[in-house]
């Protein structure tokens, strides 16, 4: 071996030195583990996964956002999910913009407050259900609010929030780095039930036509601005997409309320930190801490070379606590200066979330709801949680609210 | 100036936001301050306006918004005298990128050339500061309005 050999080899150690991606201790909580990364080995290679770790935020901002490195190539192995090829999301340039334009107007910021009051009233119904006790399920409320959302946003009926669940907590864990033969099945299941699902909106909405988001798409296809595959792809994402991120941080707020009432007692004070307390928890706790791209040229990151073809595992969630970035990362300050508040976890670029606005406006709505009756969240018992390393999800989140 | 129509170019909305919230902000000074889509505007009108507001952001790679492509388009194949107009910016940008508000910058460009006069300096909001368009905004166009009150 060569000094130049060794000395690559040493800037760019095996991922799961650092990453052990199937360790429990490293799902539950991989921050320790991503703040060893950023620290030792910002450049990480993974043989297994064929491709190469960013954890640091600028590497992030600037290969994540590179023309040559694409989204496409990844969506064919990602199993049952193959269906987002379909999509925006599914698609490098033109046919990316092509699609993500025929969705936009419906996440503008007007348009989402006029989305939020419909957010409030279902908030306001379901708490209205709570009992004398205050007991509630924390992740129960934070699905049916989001899922109802959503089909208020597409025009569909929206009772089936249980059966969405169930279906993305199947069709999730594939997207590990080190998905299991059983993954791929369960994801197949999960998807088709979702596809299921998505073609029924679509025979409702053509029996019941009115002027929402699934409309508007199939007005687009029959107009032969988006083929009938992309109506298809686009509106199982929107009607899915949900259940994982605003979902997941509703209910990992409340969590936190839980455990540090001081954070619920700023909130309740002051309306002022309302989006502030929304965008830290967001920078805090990524739902999906990781999202992947493919690369199409040779590349030098930070002097490792990655040939064409690797694929570019990016860590959001590690780039969130990247201490170039962001002072006391692991700390939760709500107060942070506003020009270090810009965190990852919707994604960058021109991929970046087109429903964060949404999301974000969501999760500051329930939670004002339920400060406007509640003085303190209690948790009654440990909530049930399956992390992988690329997707997180409250199973139960048991709660006490206090007038 | 009692009447100033701001006209905005959005891929995403915030420049629709800015607009309104300039317009809120200018109404409470006594100005009428329309708000119109670029996409919803005829070029013809130009030329009986005094001033006119652009608010617009930058898509992809420092191209337009995707509702400020037909007016630009419209200003560069009809090419109206604009000798009489004058007008202010406002673009809504991402430091991170190169392509750092190209998008105000070649609208900016495509009217002077057709012999509009740009009042003032134009105002950059960053994405990258965490700071608040519209407040951002709003301090601008206070700051335009100065100047294009009588001496």
């Amino acid at each position: 071996m060569s000094t130049r050999e060794q000395v690559e080899e040493a800037a760019c150690p095996e991922a799961t030195e650092y990453l052990p991606w199937t360790d429990p201790e490293f799902r539950r909580d991989p921050y320790p583990f991503y703040a060893r990364a950023l620290a030792e080995a910002p450049v990480l290679r993974d043989e297994v996964d064929n491709g190469f770790v960013l954890t640091k935020y600028e590497d992030l901002m600037h290969y994540g956002r590179l023309p040559s490195v694409r989204i496409a190539p990844e969506w064919e192995t990602a199993g049952a999910w193959r269906v987002l090829l379909d999509m925006a999301l599914g698609h490098d340039e033109p046919h990316h913009t092509r699609l993500r334009r025929q969705t936009s107007r419906w996440f503008t910021p007007k348009q989402v407050r006029e989305w939020v009051r419909t957010t409030a009233e279902i908030a306001d119904r379901l708490l209205d259900g709570i009992g004398d006790d205050g007991a509630v399920d924390g992740s129960d409320l934070a699905v049916e609010i989001t899922h109802r959302t959503i089909c208020h946003v597409l025009q569909v009926p929206g009772d089936d929030f249980d059966e969405v669940r169930r279906s993305m907590r199947q069709a999730m864990p594939i997207l590990s780095a080190r998905p299991e033969p059983h993954d791929f099945e369960a994801a197949e299941e999960g998807l088709a039930d979702l596809r299921r699902r998505t073609a029924d909106l679509i025979s409702f909405k053509r029996a019941n036509p009115g002027d929402g988001l699934l409309d508007a798409l199939l007005d687009a296809q029959d107009a032969g601005e988006m083929s009938e595959a992309e109506t298809f792809a686009t509106t199982l994402f929107f009607y899915v997409v949900g259940h994982m991120d605003a979902s997941y941080l509703i209910s990992s707020g409340l969590h936190l309320f839980s455990r540090r009432p001081e954070l619920f007692e700023a909130f309740r004070a002051d309306p002022s930190a309302h989006e502030a307390i929304v965008s830290e928890l967001v920078r805090f706790d990524a739902p999906e801490p990781v999202v992947t791209r493919m690369t199409t040229e040779d590349l030098v990151i930070r002097g490792v070379h990655v040939p064409a073809g690797s694929r570019l595992r990016l860590m959001l969630g590690a780039a969130n606590r990247d201490p170039d970035v962001f002072d006391n990362p692991h700390e939760f300050d709500f107060r942070r200066p506003a020009e270090k508040t810009r965190n990852l976890t919707f994604s960058l670029g021109s991929h970046g979330c087109q429903g964060r606005l949404l999301a974000e406006a969501e999760i500051r709505v329930t939670f004002e709801r339920i400060a406007a009756r509640y003085s303190r969240i209690e948790l009654t018992a440990p909530p049930v949680t399956k992390y992988t390393d690329a997707s997180r999800h409250y199973h139960t989140l048991p709660l006490r609210l206090h007038r | 100036m009692d009447r100033i129509t701001i006209l905005f170019g959005t891929e995403s909305g915030n420049a629709e936001m800015v607009a309104d919230d300039l317009s809120a902000a200018m109404g409470q000074g006594g100005i009428d301050a329309p708000v119109v889509s670029m996409e919803d505007y005829s070029v013809d009108d130009l030329r009986s306006q005094d001033v006119i507001i652009l608010v617009v952001s930058t898509y992809g790679e420092g191209d337009l918004p995707e509702t400020a492509v037909p007016f630009f388009q419209a200003l560069r194949e009809d090419k109206p005298d604009l000798a009489g107009l004058r007008f202010a910016a406002f673009g809504l940008g991402d430091s991170t990128y190169d392509t750092y508000n190209l998008g105000v910058a070649t609208l900016v460009s495509a009217l002077t050339d057709l012999g509009a006069t740009q009042i003032g300096e134009t105002g950059h909001h960053d994405a990258d500061s965490g700071l608040d368009a519209s407040e951002l905004a709003v301090t601008w166009v206070n700051d335009v309005l100065a100047l294009t009150a009588p001496a």
